[in-house]
């Protein structure tokens, strides 16, 4: 029996890279293909990206920035482990 | 004092009342009789069924043709506790390990018949893992959650999620090698396919191909899928160390591209292409997954996909994990085979990390641009676990680099990879000669 799980090991092993392989050549060709959208939207997305509102200093800026940013791990450590995927 | 007289008095007439068989009274009206149960045998009597209808009897009276079928159960029970325990205490894949085990415990209780036919546990695996409704509608939701964007960015990482699922197969050669060799242990094709997918990392596809190739062992296959996947933190880090140099743990890789809406919408309708026309057999898993994945991306379906993602696999999680614990009885998981399914479960984990890690070693020998061998593991699927696993080992080498996205791309390879061997191993079915 260990021979025919050598047979269907050969086989499943070729199979998955064989279909793998492939995805990664379609990837390829859809990036390839759909170029120009993405471009697009990259661009779009660097030209609307919000400036730093002027007028405040940099540094009263700095504050506002590190109370949120330690509000938001503090968010994250409370949450952690409840979103797990099954 | 008068009171308690008076108890005494109707204390004694309702026993004298219940002591008369009921027989003798009913018949003193001839022609009146109830329907349906009317008639109870004496006080003493009840209680001695009573006390036999215990769960306490039962677990240490022996039953008619199996004298520890009552100890197997309290042992299930015990069972069932300790996944509750690394469930609560140690937050081990909580979400399915609490249901397992209080499935598990549920099942055990003697006289209820819970997964007997007839039972609600009964009902609930039959209709929805027996079927394989269950673990393909959590697949659907796990699409919904799954963004594609890293491997899209990013596609050489497909290999190592292809070389992680070399630790399928290994495996499946093990278990026959088991049964070859260990007496006790008998796995047939069938079996050791389903002993194989634990390797695959992936709960629903476990449960899936083994409720459609070996449905008695899903218990143990259940059990021993969803405990390596909480311990992966454990199991992988030495085996990536071993494998690695110093050096090797520090390349750093360059940042991903920006990846289109269109790109992502056209993804999962690619993978299913491939899947309709390759391999038939994974559609039920991959169709599902892609399902999933399209609702996130295009972006129309909010609500369909907000709803996959919480309230849907909610819900489907809970009752898989009451259906696997249903399972969980003596006479299915007290034997040699569980301690081979168990031993199985942690090669195929070891192997396939180590052949991710491999694969990304082999690959910097012929590609330019380098990639991180520690991402290599994450090709096992359990997502994010393994990802996450890649990112702090990467860390502790350079605590500047970040991993964890590159990481990404082959784990959610390793959920394609493994449900494409799942697809495989399925048309086992139809080859069976």
């Amino acid at each position: 029996m260990i021979v025919q799980g050598l047979k269907l090991t050969l086989v499943g092993i070729i199979v998955v890279f064989l279909f793998l392989i492939l995805l990664l050549i379609l990837i390829h060709l859809s990036a390839k293909l759909l170029k120009p959208y993405t471009r697009k939207e990259a661009s779009s997305l660097t030209s609307h990206r919000p400036s730093i509102p002027r007028g405040k200093s940099l540094f009263e800026d700095n504050h506002k920035l590190t109370a949120i940013i330690s509000a938001a791990i503090a968010a994250h450590r409370k949450r952690r482990g409840r979103y797990r995927l099954p | 004092m008068f009171m308690k007289k008076q108890f005494l008095i109707i204390a004694c007439f309702m026993l004298l009342l219940f002591s008369i068989p009921l027989s003798a009274r009913a018949g003193d009206l001839p022609g009146q009789k109830a329907k349906g149960q009317t008639l109870l045998p004496p006080v003493s009597e009840m209680i001695v069924n009573f006390t036999r209808s215990t769960g306490l009897f039962s677990f240490f009276s022996p039953g008619p043709g199996n004298e520890f079928k009552g100890v197997g159960n309290l042992f299930m029970i015990g069972v069932g506790l300790l996944l509750l325990y690394l469930a609560i205490k140690k937050n081990f894949e909580p979400l399915l390990l609490v249901p397992i085990g209080f499935g598990a415990i549920l099942s055990n209780t003697p006289l209820a018949f819970m997964s007997d036919p007839g039972g609600v546990l009964y009902y609930i695996y039959t209709i929805g893992i027996k079927t394989g409704v269950f673990p393909l509608l959590i697949f659907m939701g796990v699409g919904a959650m799954t963004d594609f964007g890293p491997l899209i960015a990013n596609p050489k990482t497909l290999l190592l999620g292809a070389a992680a699922q070399v630790g399928i197969f290994i495996t499946l050669i093990g278990a026959l090698i088991l049964s070859e060799f260990v007496p006790g242990i008998h796995f047939d094709l069938f079996e050791a396919a389903s002993i194989g997918i634990i390797g695959g990392a992936d709960g629903p596809t476990a449960i899936f191909l083994s409720s459609q190739l070996a449905p008695h062992l899903l218990g143990p296959i259940a059990v021993a899928a969803y405990s390596y996947m909480a311990l992966v933190p454990l199991i992988q880090p030495p085996i990536m160390r071993a494998l690695t140099t110093l050096d090797e743990r520090k390349i750093r890789m360059k940042q991903m591209r920006h990846v289109g809406k269109v790109e992502k919408i056209i993804f999962p309708l690619m993978v299913l292409g491939l899947c309709i026309f390759l391999l038939p057999t994974a559609a039920p898993l991959i169709g599902f997954f892609m399902f999933g994945n399209l609702m996130r991306e295009c972006h129309v379906v909010d609500r369909l996909s907000k709803t996959a993602q919480n309230a849907l696999i909610n819900i489907v999680t809970i009752l898989l994990g009451l259906g696997v614990g249903s399972q969980l009885s003596a006479h299915q998981f007290l034997n040699l085979s569980t301690l081979g399914i168990l031993f199985l479960g942690s090669i195929a984990f070891s192997i396939g990390t180590a052949s991710g890690v491999l694969m990304a070693k082999l690959m910097n020998l012929f590609f330019e641009t380098k990639i991180n061998p520690l991402i290599g593991s994450a090709g096992v699927s359990a997502v994010p676990m393994a990802a996450r696993v890649s990112q702090k080992v990467g860390m502790e080498a350079d605590p500047q680099n970040i991993l964890l996205m590159h990481a990404m791309g082959p784990n959610v390879a390793g959920v394609i990879g493994s449900a494409v061997a799942a697809g495989v191993l399925l048309t086992l079915k139809s080859l069976a000669v």
